[in-house]
């Protein structure tokens, strides 16, 4: 894949129903997508069916992403392996409480959001420095909820916390690392 | 000035941006949350904000390979989806085209599945030299809605035709070169009969099967091809005599090989007795 060529041309052509750029978008952020399900499902084979899912869903409905007002590429690429990856998660565990669809996500996904740019530029020491940042509780907490797939709920039965500490931890948590990545990126609004 | 009363409730679904954020709400505190959003500009833009955080957690961890099946499968499932689409003639796209201005292609032609019966009306007797597209149908089937959580595990299901034709408009290609090479039947499999027509230059295999021994209930035949790895399955199908087309490089495998396995999916890995071959001389 040259490199030359941006995600935004790649997700043009694969609105154009051309397989080639949904498979150069896999090869340049398939290792990231599949690395995020692993870690999520902790199982080869159901990661490899998110990842799948995920792109194949990318491949149906990049039409509806919008580089003026969305998020980068791969924002939007793991945000939706991640959506797929817990909901395959928590089927498993018999656990009935966000079964989400797909779309639904999507739709989200099609909201505003202005910081597409800088997150697209973000690269992975500054991520990894700002989380380290953070408070211990809050980090974990986040965790929990991204990585493990918890709920609010169930990670104030696992911690012992009261939710109203959960939620406030996550909320207060990503606030805190939104800052701290916004942080002299000067194109944040 | 807004009541206190909801005050406190918007501070209270305020609360839940964070974890909403993280896919982390039931849900009815996620319905709760969303009619909230399409009132309240502020807690858009904070939600917008977190969401920026949340996308950049992936990069905590260290990226891994996915295993190669998986490229193949995905790529299989594109070109299944594309001849679907075809199929159904609602792709809203005049047809595949390549990506202008840059140099992105690849040799698109190594994957899994598609597999799928042809229909067959007529007696295989009289068989073709040549592989020759059947006539592409127009007429919609029953078959072009297919829900994608079962086509990722199973094989998605185009015609031979199509395939051909779907391939043909992305490759330009001409007439299909190739060799036929004759099935071998396992001893089990003795009245068994068949030939793979190869064609390299389309990526495409056309198996032709007739009289397989009788399935068990509940069974399928499961076609896998095998090059250095180990067996990769290549889809499944229930009638002892049948055409199919697969989308591979035969380049990259030695042996193609059907086995008996439970339906109606089949397997990840062959369990199942060998009912015939056929070597594809790598």
């Amino acid at each position: 894949v040259a490199e030359s060529v941006d995600d935004l041309q790649l997700i043009e052509a694969v609105v154009r129903q051309d397989p080639a750029a949904l498979m150069a978008l896999y090869d340049r952020h398939g290792r990231l997508a599949f690395a995020l399900a692993y870690r999520i499902l902790g199982d080869p084979g159901a990661a490899e069916e998110a990842v799948q899912d995920a792109f194949m869903l990318v491949w149906r409905r990049a039409a509806t992403f919008d580089p003026t007002r969305g998020s980068g590429a791969r924002a939007w690429l793991t945000t939706i392996v991640h959506h797929r990856a817990i909901d395959l998660l928590r089927k498993r565990s018999g656990r009935v409480t966000n079964q989400t669809p797909l779309d639904e996500a999507e739709a989200a996904l099609a909201s505003p959001e202005p910081w597409g740019e800088v997150a697209a530029r973000l690269d992975r020491d500054r991520v990894r420095a700002a989380v380290s940042a953070l408070p211990d509780d809050q980090q974990k907490a986040i965790e929990l909820a991204y990585f493990d797939g918890l709920t609010h709920r169930e990670i104030a039965d696992r911690t012992g916390m009261p939710l109203g500490t959960v939620k406030g931890r996550v909320r207060l948590g990503l606030r805190k690392l939104h800052g701290l990545l916004a942080e002299g990126q000067g194109a944040v609004p | 000035v807004i009541p206190n009363a909801a005050d406190a409730a918007h501070d209270d679904l305020r609360e839940l941006i964070g974890a909403y954020a993280l896919d982390a709400l039931a849900q009815d505190e996620r319905a709760a949350l969303r009619a909230h959003l399409v009132g309240c500009p502020g807690c858009r833009a904070e939600l917008a904000d977190l969401r920026m955080a949340v996308a950049n957690l992936p990069l905590l961890l260290d990226e891994m390979g996915p295993p190669p099946a998986l490229r193949d499968r995905l790529e299989a499932d594109l070109r299944a989806d594309l001849a679907v689409r075809n199929l159904a003639g609602r792709s809203g796209q005049d047809r595949p085209a390549p990506v202008a201005d840059v140099d992105i292609d690849r040799p698109a032609t190594r994957g899994a599945s598609p597999l799928r019966p042809l229909p067959m009306p007529e007696p295989i007797e009289p068989r073709p030299r040549t592989v020759v597209p059947t006539p592409i149908q127009t007429a919609p089937s029953k078959r072009a809605v297919v829900p994608w959580a079962a086509a990722a595990a199973l094989l998605l299901v185009v015609s031979v035709g199509l395939l051909l034709w779907n391939l043909r408009l992305q490759d330009q290609a001409g007439a299909p070169a190739g060799e036929t090479v004759a099935l071998v039947p396992a001893d089990a499999a003795a009245g068994a009969t068949g030939e793979l027509r190869i064609d390299p230059e389309a990526g495409l295999l056309v198996l032709e099967v007739q009289d397989l021994p009788p399935l068990e209930q509940g069974e399928v035949y499961q076609v896998w091809l095998i090059g250095n790895g180990e067996p990769e399955p290549f889809g499944v199908f229930a009638a002892p005599t049948a055409r199919h087309a697969i989308a591979a490089d035969p380049g990259a495998y030695q042996t193609l090989a059907i086995t008996n396995e439970p339906g109606p999916l089949g397997l990840p890995g062959p369990t199942g007795e060998v009912v015939a071959t056929v070597p594809l001389g790598g």
